[in-house]
């Protein structure tokens, strides 16, 4: 046994001298990282198609990719402000009727596609074609509201554009600028500036052509779109759709991939993607359809990481695997990992998405339904049940709780109508009234709300509370806390609260009167004259209270249809927020934040609220 | 469960009836498993917090798209169309709700996920099985007591969880490291206690002799990281000549002990003459290693190791031919990756300090690293390294968790053997304690595994849900889970009845090859 032992200690000891022996030593080239020129970005979900308008899921994550490889003639910025992009076109109205509005669109000089097709007002006409209920009726395109898909299988009908257009937009003579007639005047008529598309490319996809053509055959197939639209040429428009519809849903781009798929007049082109991984792209050298890009170490590749897993995503932008990380739910947790990371700057703000609580006064509109709960109707009893209720319910501890620790500074979101910080935000909320819900203390505000409701259940107390009432919210972590915590200080007020959370069914139920007060968000895609109306007008579609009030019907009209100032648009909205307070029906909660997080040498990285939330200046962008 | 044997008709009948079985279990989970779907989400919900100008024509293009007004029942038989029409030659398993047709995204998730578990599934075979065996024939010894510690406290870590771990400290902290790769003395005193304690419970035996073998360890341990450390070989990893016959030795003295027993002077020549000549071809090998070498060239250096191996062990001697080939065969094949390892690894330095890496070679996620150059990804020795930098993560992660049942799966099978009867005769005839071991015991103990191999294998194209998803490998259990929650009907469906059907085959398969490999299970009708 002793022998063995020796021989085992031996032994390990000669091959501890081996394996000192084993490894070379080699001299150390540190070599120099050359400047850094890669963005890397982050989606939440997978990219699922070329074409951004058309996939019934994802066109949020789609137009994420789109907003690099096109410009057209606005875009918002991270003040969510309109900016008009010049370096592209202009549009101006001709002329303002009751019954003759029109716009005209005009496309910038020496703008090319990447693959060197110029552009003008052409590339504007595809818009029309796949937002246009009426056209692709008329062209046999089939009806976009009817029971089979349409030809051009996209996202965009039954909206402002479509339900007024009149005829078909008309080409000036140099073919640089488009007019379009609209049967009434549109107020955000702005946004409704058509997209530029490759129209020459997708005529030459349907042609069957399987790589970049010479510029004759270019113009030749620009000019049979051209055609193809004016006449509505029934068989040539299908094939266009065909390819529009369902051909830029790869899976795969490559080497081998039709380049005339990713044409494109934005600053970068794509050259590289796998479904559900990643996309890269790289400069676009024909780029001139927006602001140049930055002169001083400028990005020439952006790559697109799919990650879906938020730790995950925390983890990579720690290790550099991510340049920017975006989150539109954020937790205190992510804050607090974020804002440790020694390579990382970290901005919270608040986007374009904001929480709100509202009181049921009737059953919806166009609804076989009644509502008879403790706050129906208008009386004086129910109305001052809504004003104990919205008394008693403490917004600030909400967001001392749960928005505080992503955005220290966060405040109650006071208006429905615009974003705080703003000059008008300021103007609305000082005026409205709602400045009662945040006078004092929550506990002096429970105690007016107690006093109200002794007034119709003279035995009520936090221990005997009587006024019953049923509580709608989504079932997620944030939403129950705040519930817990509302719910709580509503039986302070004599309130008998039942808190019902759902999930699959939510969106069945919160238009119908079995629930007395709901909770839930809402979220803007743009900013705009309109906004908000639909929620507050009688028959809105986002009204799912029964709330019904004719002067404020006359004031959401005038918002969704007269072309006004901003200072007329103000003092309608104030008026407006005069009467919804004046009724008690709720209100807005607070602004849900947002945190991105991006690698410290990346200089440029603005958040914008709206639109494009990341992208919107990648053209800022350097190391 | 029987299998005929013998008589054909029997067989076939047998199998016939099996597939129809397997034909209407099928069925029936597709119909539960669509309509339990169906039910169990709105995907209008989306809708819940828009305010999109078109709201309502959008709400009407989901109904009309996804069918919503069609009862999940009817819509079933609609999906299942596509499916039988699979019979007169027009398969379709239908569109995603995003229009990518179904069987393209299958096509693509199948490869991620084999590529991800395939090596992971591998080692914890081979390592889950090796170790239980180990601790069977040593019960209750220290490394049996260390071992169950271990597997246990692995089987009940939460993959997400072992992740996040795995990521902060082999990659974000690892990769941190890189940036100055020493290890400071108190530190590598520190971890080479910890390996030295670790050796020892393997080697077990007295008192005395687990310090001593701990002891060595340390020291061991520690000249190895001292060196490394010093050397910046965590820069310019390598194992060169050196490293490769070491490495080489060992392995061929493990083969012998398993094949031959260590005594067996043949054996030694066989093993050790294999592995001095593969060290020798260490040089000649690297000239068929190329910056343009491609698979083919690295199977041609296994086919010129095995076959010089294949030699030493045909003219080690006249008797017993088989048993020093295969000594020969085993240390040839198994000695061969150090070779090649060290090939991935001289390209190493270069991968590291190119732009796309930026000095921070262990990345936390992804499958390869998109911004590798075109004259990089050519490189088969630098592409090959960006996989495996990748896949180091998620491996270790999937082999933690799935390494502990088949240790315990293999100890319970191992010691269950080691107690029958045969065993006690094997013992008794004066056979050495290796060949009643190896030859009566382990073999044996391998039958009942081979139903949880089968069955392993078909589930690897299940895809591991949550390993994909933390480790953003877009295989087939991100693509269920992405179809779960998406109320992608046809996606679901296509993902649940390729891996239905995969299970109850393996189950086929699993219940004929036990027929095959387990004589007592052919009966004759």
């Amino acid at each position: 046994m002793k022998r063995n032992l020796a021989i085992r200690a031996l032994a390990t000891a000669a091959s501890a001298a081996l394996v000192a022996g084993v490894f070379s030593v080699g001299a150390i080239t540190t070599a120099q990282a050359a400047t850094k020129s890669t963005v890397t970005l982050l989606s939440t979900a997978d990219i699922t198609s070329l074409n951004s308008s058309t996939a019934d899921g994802n066109t949020s994550y789609n137009a994420l990719p789109a907003s690099l490889t096109g410009m057209g003639f606005t875009y918002y910025n991270s003040d969510a402000k309109l900016v008009m992009n010049t370096k592209f076109g202009s549009m101006k109205i001709v002329k303002q009727a009751p019954t003759d509005f029109q716009i005209q669109y005009t496309v910038a000089k020496g703008q090319q596609w990447s693959d060197g097709t110029p552009i003008d007002a052409v590339d504007l006409l595809l818009t029309h074609v796949v937002i246009s209920d009426k056209y692709s009726k008329d062209a046999g395109l089939g009806d976009p509201a009817g029971d089979t898909k349409p030809v051009f299988d996209s996202v965009g009908y039954g909206g402002p554009y479509g339900q007024n257009v009149v005829g078909l937009p008309t080409l000036s003579a140099d073919k640089m600028s488009l007019t379009v007639k609209f049967g009434k005047p549109l107020p955000d008529w702005e946004l409704l500036a058509p997209g530029p598309s490759p129209v020459h490319a997708l005529s030459l996809l349907a042609d069957g052509k399987k790589g970049l053509q010479s510029a004759a055959a270019n113009t030749a197939a620009k000019a049979k779109f051209l055609k193809a639209f004016t006449s509505k040429n029934t068989a040539q428009l299908k094939a266009m759709g065909a390819v529009w519809s369902t051909g830029y849903n790869v899976t795969k781009v490559d080497s081998t991939t039709n380049p005339l798929l990713l044409i494109s007049n934005g600053g970068f082109i794509i050259s590289k993607y796998t479904f559900g991984d990643s996309m890269v792209l790289v400069r676009n050298a024909k780029y001139k359809s927006g602001p140049a890009m930055a002169t001083k170490n400028p990005i020439k590749t952006v790559v697109i990481k799919v990650i879906k897993d938020n730790t995950a995503s925390v983890q990579a932008l720690r290790n550099g695997d991510i340049d920017i990380y975006y989150n539109t739910l954020p937790t205190g947790n992510d804050k607090i990992a974020l804002t440790a990371m020694p390579n990382v700057t970290t901005v919270s703000r608040v986007g374009g998405n904001y929480s709100h609580m509202h009181i049921r006064v009737d059953a919806k509109q166009g609804l076989s339904d009644t509502y008879s709960g403790i706050f129906a109707g208008n009386g004086t009893r129910a109305k001052d049940l809504r004003k104990a209720l919205l008394l008693a319910t403490p917004r600030d501890q909400a967001i001392d709780v749960l928005i505080k620790p992503v955005k220290a500074d966060a405040t109650p979101l006071d208006t429905q109508f615009a974003f705080a910080g703003t000059p008008e935000y300021n103007t609305l909320t000082k005026g409205s009234g709602v400045a009662v819900y945040s006078t004092g203390t929550q506990a002096e505000r429970t105690t007016q709300a107690l006093a109200i409701v002794k007034k119709y259940y003279p035995e009520a107390s936090e221990t005997n509370p009587l006024a019953k009432f049923k509580f709608l919210h989504y079932n997620t972590t944030v939403r129950n806390n705040i519930a817990k915590l509302f719910s709580a200080e509503w039986k302070k007020a004599g309130f008998d609260v039942e808190d019902v959370a759902l999930t699959d069914t939510f969106f069945d139920e919160i238009s119908y009167a079995k629930y007395d007060v709901t909770m839930y968000g809402f979220g803007l895609n743009s900013i705009s004259q309109s906004n908000g109306t639909e929620i507050f007008k009688s028959d809105g579609g986002n009204n799912n209270w029964g709330w019904n009030n004719s002067a404020l019907d006359e004031l959401m009209k005038s918002l969704q249809s007269d072309i006004l100032t901003p200072a007329q648009v103000t003092a309608k909205r104030l008026a407006a927020d005069k009467i919804i307070m004046s009724n008690y029906w709720g209100f807005a909660l607070y602004a849900n934040p947002t945190i991105t997080a991006f690698n410290k040498e990346l200089k440029n990285v603005k958040t914008a609220p709206v639109g494009n939330n990341i992208t919107w200046n990648f053209f800022e962008w350097s190391y | 469960m029987r299998c005929y044997r013998g008589q054909g008709v029997d067989l076939l009948q047998y199998v016939l009836r099996r597939l129809g079985m397997m034909f209407v279990i099928v069925f029936g989970a597709s119909f539960l498993a669509y309509n339990l779907q169906a039910y169990s989400s709105n995907p209008l919900s989306a809708f819940t917090e828009s305010t999109e100008q078109n709201k309502s024509f959008l709400i009407a293009k989901m109904i009309r798209d996804l069918q919503l007004d069609v009862p999940p029942p009817l819509r079933y038989f609609s999906w299942l169309r596509g499916i039988v029409g699979g019979l007169w030659g027009d398969f379709d398993m239908g569109l995603s709700r995003n229009n990518i047709p179904v069987i393209e995204l299958l096509a693509q998730a199948i490869p991620v996920t084999i590529k991800l578990v395939i090596t992971a599934t591998f080692l914890a075979i081979i390592l889950g099985i090796s170790v239980g065996m180990i601790t069977a024939i040593r019960q209750y010894s220290r490394f049996d007591y260390v071992m169950t510690f271990i597997s246990f406290l692995l089987f009940s870590l939460p993959i997400f969880w072992v992740a996040v771990l795995l990521k902060e400290f082999m990659a974000i902290q690892f990769n941190d490291f890189l940036a100055d790769p020493n290890i400071p003395p108190a530190t590598i005193i520190t971890i080479a206690l910890i390996l030295g304690f670790i050796m020892a419970s393997f080697v077990g035996g007295s008192k005395a002799q687990f310090l001593t073998v701990a002891a060595g360890g340390a020291a061991f341990s520690a000249a190895a990281l001292t060196f490394m450390s010093g050397s910046n070989w965590f820069l310019e990893p390598a194992l060169g000549i050196f490293g490769v016959s070491f490495l080489a030795l060992c392995n061929a003295a493990i083969v012998i002990q398993l094949i031959s027993g260590l005594d067996s002077k043949k054996g030694r020549i066989a093993g050790f003459g294999t592995a001095v000549s593969i060290a020798a071809l260490y040089y000649p090998l690297q000239t068929l290693m190329s910056a343009n070498a491609s698979l083919v060239n690295v199977l041609a250096i296994f086919a010129v190791t095995i076959s010089v191996g294949l030699t030493i062990g045909y003219f080690v001697s006249d008797i017993d031919r088989r048993v020093y080939s295969r000594i020969s065969f085993f240390t040839a094949f198994i000695s061969t990756f150090p070779i090649i390892i060290d090939r991935f690894m001289q390209e190493f330095p270069g991968y590291m300090n190119s732009d796309a890496v930026n000095r921070r070679p262990v990345p936390t996620l992804g499958q390869n690293n998109d911004m590798l150059t075109p004259e990089q990804l050519e490189n088969f020795w630098v592409a090959g390294l960006d996989t495996a930098v990748h896949l180091v993560l998620p491996t270790i992660a999937l082999t933690l968790i799935s390494f502990a049942g088949y240790v315990r799966f293999s100890r319970g099978s191992l010691l269950e053997v080691l107690n029958m009867d045969y065993i006690r005769t094997a013992r008794a005839k004066g056979l050495t304690e290796r060949t009643v071991i190896v030859r009566h015991g382990m073999r044996n103990a391998m039958l009942p595994l081979t139903t949880i191999l089968v069955n392993d294998f078909a589930g690897l194209l299940g895809g591991a849900i949550i390993t994909e998803g933390v480790f953003a490998w877009k295989g087939m259990g991100q693509l269920f889970n992405d179809a779960l929650r998406g109320y992608d009907m046809n996606l679901f469906m296509g993902v649940f009845v390729l891996s239905a059907t995969l299970t109850v085959l393996a189950n086929f398969v699993a219940d004929l090859l036990y027929g095959v490999v387990d004589p007592r299970i052919r009966i004759r009708k």
